[in-house]
């Protein structure tokens, strides 16, 4: 069914590439659409990576001091979203074979909201018992929506590749095929044929499938010349070059034209922002910002055909440096998102038919602000002291009947002051506040906000969400990470709701994954199974997942999936 | 309606999605009885790439068989990743090379490392390969954290080439941190 829409004339976007920022919209020509309730033309879904509850209130109070907001703080709608995962093999919640993992990796959330079904870490759009599963940015587009994948990361990595590839293993990105990154035999039992798209190199599928209208990130390393000709072939304009491993530049974005944009701006994940600003005569500084990348997708996808569009834009690098314990190149990178988050928003509100999500996939490192002069246990020789010697009722074991206190091999000083130099230094850094008078500078014991880490790793805290635009109140309160599929595809109108968990363990459902090298015996296969005409059985032929048996009891099912991958075929029975 | 199909007969199925997956948000839902229809010209999820050739074995370093390091050696052979890391160390000796790698891109968990060598007989043709693997999959259990960013390697010499290899050459053609 056709949807109206409304069309913003893109022509009259100007994107200030150097500010950074989405400029003047100017007057639009926009024809009033008929909105159906709840039902958007737009959504743009932002997340920022890693980032938990404290990483938003640090910046907010790094950059804009205690009262002040970050932009995505000022959207109206605000809630949390519980993110763990489950373990390989397991069901779905609800199901008896569900077994959770309550700390996720970047791969199984992103799987979560862009296909809504819990998986193992390191999948991207399979369920946890290996079987593909449609995501957000692959229905959009099959519904006739314009699509965009921005990222400040690899393009290949995790939270991009999850709305448009679909992979046993995180790590089988490219440019090369290997057995040991690719494969997943806990999964699969055995090596699935290098024809299977869930051991094809995630760079291979972007450079293949037409899924995302707009690509925008980095990690050129992982393409090569053949994926460059494919590219080119669906008629991408393509920035920078795969085959020479030449990158794409601020300027070939500024003055890019099509319908269709790839352009990766770093052989690996892009530069963070403080390394730019320390040396801004670098080639590295000359690299987009998210806010650029951002305001020229919009543009971009905004200026097509189409029902409307769907863009994902990540924030990567928060997560990449909150792994490695750098408060202060994490703010900056808290910074940079919440700039293409205010691009955003700044399209929803002249737009006004777009809804924008902000959210994470997870918390990293277990970010904290600490109390101003006190020290964290990382820094402490003990943990601290458990014995109330009033009231012996209020200890509970362990007893410590000593508080902590400093130990100073563990906590040289302010960690980006006279702490810089010792590599064990726990010690919190310091940063100035907008609050915090003019004199006291980063790194002192003044600054205002002190900050530590509590490991290299995820954790499991639920993480914040703000959302704006028609069916943002969805997004009030606690949601599942999960939920999130559902809430997009009801806002895009698109079909179809994420796979529920088959409670019912009688009946079965059987999939035709991929059909293999032998097309003809599978084909053969699925008529004897379904008695199927031969025009419906060849439509098979065209790819993608198909629904073969439905409702089947057990036997039957199992001898239909037997006898579909003795003739070479790839079957998922749910 | 729905009708279970039995093996062997044909009783024509009710496959409400069958070609309209494009419509679909799961695969293996079902939206009720009715005819398959024809495929959407779009399929949802594309699972075959025409004119893609698909990976005939593990990779290679194609750039092994270009290189005559001299006797006593061990050279670097350009990979797509040399800009994320640095060898230190490389040594060969009669059994294997050997060295360590330094991660200097990123800090995340290195989730994939494969060192790839190649051995050299004295007038410099390459006479035998080996890999070294670090892969996600072989992760320790229980509390040991992630897999660090300087890691040491090993790769045998061939057997069957031992005693002839004079110098080797080493390459990194896959590499992916979290």
């Amino acid at each position: 069914m056709q949807r109206s829409k409304r069309v913003v004339v893109a022509s009259t976007l100007s994107v200030a590439l150097a500010a950074g920022a989405f400029a003047t919209v100017g007057s639009q020509a926009a024809v009033a659409a008929e909105k159906d309730d709840g039902k958007v033309t737009n959504v743009i879904y932002l997340v920022g990576d890693g980032m938990g509850r404290t990483h938003v209130t640090a910046g907010r109070e790094r950059f804009f001091g205690a009262a002040g907001k970050l932009t995505m703080e000022t959207l109206p709608s605000q809630g949390s979203v519980s993110t763990y995962a489950v373990q390989r093999n397991s069901g779905q919640p609800g199901a008896d074979d569900f077994v959770p993992n309550l700390v996720t990796d970047s791969a199984s959330a992103a799987t979560a909201w862009a296909s809504g079904v819990k998986t193992y870490n390191a999948a991207l759009g399979i369920d946890a018992k290996g079987a593909i599963v449609p995501t957000v940015m692959e229905l959009a587009k099959a519904a006739g929506y314009r699509t965009g994948n921005v990222t400040t990361s690899e393009i290949t990595d995790a939270t991009p590749a999850g709305q448009m590839s679909h992979a046993l293993a995180r790590g089988c990105q490219g440019p090369v095929y290997a057995a040991e990154s690719c494969q997943d035999l806990e999964i699969t039992g055995t090596a699935l044929p290098t024809s299977d798209v869930r051991v094809i190199p995630i760079a291979d599928q972007i450079a293949r499938n037409g899924t995302a209208d707009v690509i925008l990130g980095g990690g050129l390393s992982r393409f090569d010349a053949d994926d460059e000709a494919a590219l080119e072939a669906q008629g991408y304009t393509v920035l920078g070059s795969a085959e020479t491993q030449t990158v794409a530049t601020e300027a070939d974005l500024a003055g890019a034209q099509g319908e269709k944009v790839f352009g990766l701006f770093n052989t690996g994940n892009l530069t963070v922002e403080k390394s730019k600003q320390d040396n801004p005569d670098s080639v590295q500084a000359q690299e987009p910002t998210l806010a650029d990348m951002t305001a020229k997708a919009i543009s971009v996808l905004a200026e097509g055909d189409g029902e409307g569009f769907y863009l994902q834009i990540e924030g990567a690098l928060i997560d990449k440096r909150s792994h490695a314990n750098d408060a202060a190149q994490t703010l900056e990178e808290i910074k940079a998102f919440d700039d293409a988050v205010a691009v955003a928003k700044e399209f929803a509100e002249q737009d006004g038919d777009t809804l924008v999500i902000v959210t994470a996939d997870h918390e990293c490192a277990g970010f904290n602000i600490i109390e101003q002069g006190s020290f964290t246990n990382a820094e402490a020789a003990t943990p601290p002291a458990n014995v109330d010697s009033g009231n012996p009722a209020n200890s509970s074991t362990l007893s410590r009947p000593d508080r902590s206190v400093l130990d100073p091999e563990r906590s040289t000083g302010i960690l980006n002051a006279e702490g810089a130099t010792n590599a064990n230094n726990f010690a919190p850094a310091t940063f100035r506040t907008p609050d915090d008078p003019e004199s006291v500078v980063d790194g002192s014991p003044d600054a205002g906000l002190w900050l530590s880490y509590l490991s290299g790793n995820h954790t499991g805290a639920d993480v914040p969400i703000y959302s704006y635009g028609a069916g943002s109140e969805k997004m009030q309160g606690s949601i599942d990470n999960t939920d999130l599929f559902g809430i997009v595809t009801e806002a895009l109108g698109l079909p179809g709701d994420a796979p529920a968990p088959n409670p019912d363990k009688s009946v079965y459902d059987v999939i035709l994954d991929a059909i293999g090298p032998r097309k003809a015996q599978v084909l053969a296969a699925v008529r004897e199974i379904t008695g199927w005409s031969l025009s419906d059985v060849r439509a098979l032929a065209g790819g993608g997942s198909r629904l073969i048996l439905d409702d089947a009891d057990e036997q039957t099912a199992k001898a239909a999936a037997d006898l579909l991958e003795e003739a070479g075929a790839t079957v998922s029975v749910r | 309606m729905r009708k279970s199909a039995r093996i062997g007969i044909s009783i024509g199925a009710t496959i409400a999605a069958l070609a309209l997956i494009a419509g679909m948000a799961a695969v293996g839902a079902t939206t009720g009885g009715g005819e398959a229809e024809a495929s959407p010209s779009r399929p949802t999820v594309a699972t075959a790439f025409p004119g893609y050739s698909p990976a005939s074995g593990e990779p290679g370093l194609a750039i092994l068989n270009d290189l005559q390091p001299p006797a006593g050696t061990v050279a670097r052979a350009e990979g797509p990743f040399d800009d994320r890391f640095e060898w230190l160390d490389l040594q060969l000796t009669p059994d294997a090379v050997s060295g360590s790698v330094n991660i200097t891109s990123d800090v995340s968990e290195l989730l994939e490392l494969e060192v790839h060598a190649g051995f050299y007989d004295s007038s410099g043709e390459l006479i035998g390969t080996g890999t070294w693997v670090l892969s996600a999959e072989a992760h320790e259990a229980g509390h040991s954290g992630p897999h660090e960013d300087h890691q040491e390697f090993e790769v045998p010499v061939p057997e069957d080439i031992r005693g002839r290899a004079t110098a080797a050459a080493v390459g990194i053609p896959i590499l992916v941190n979290e």
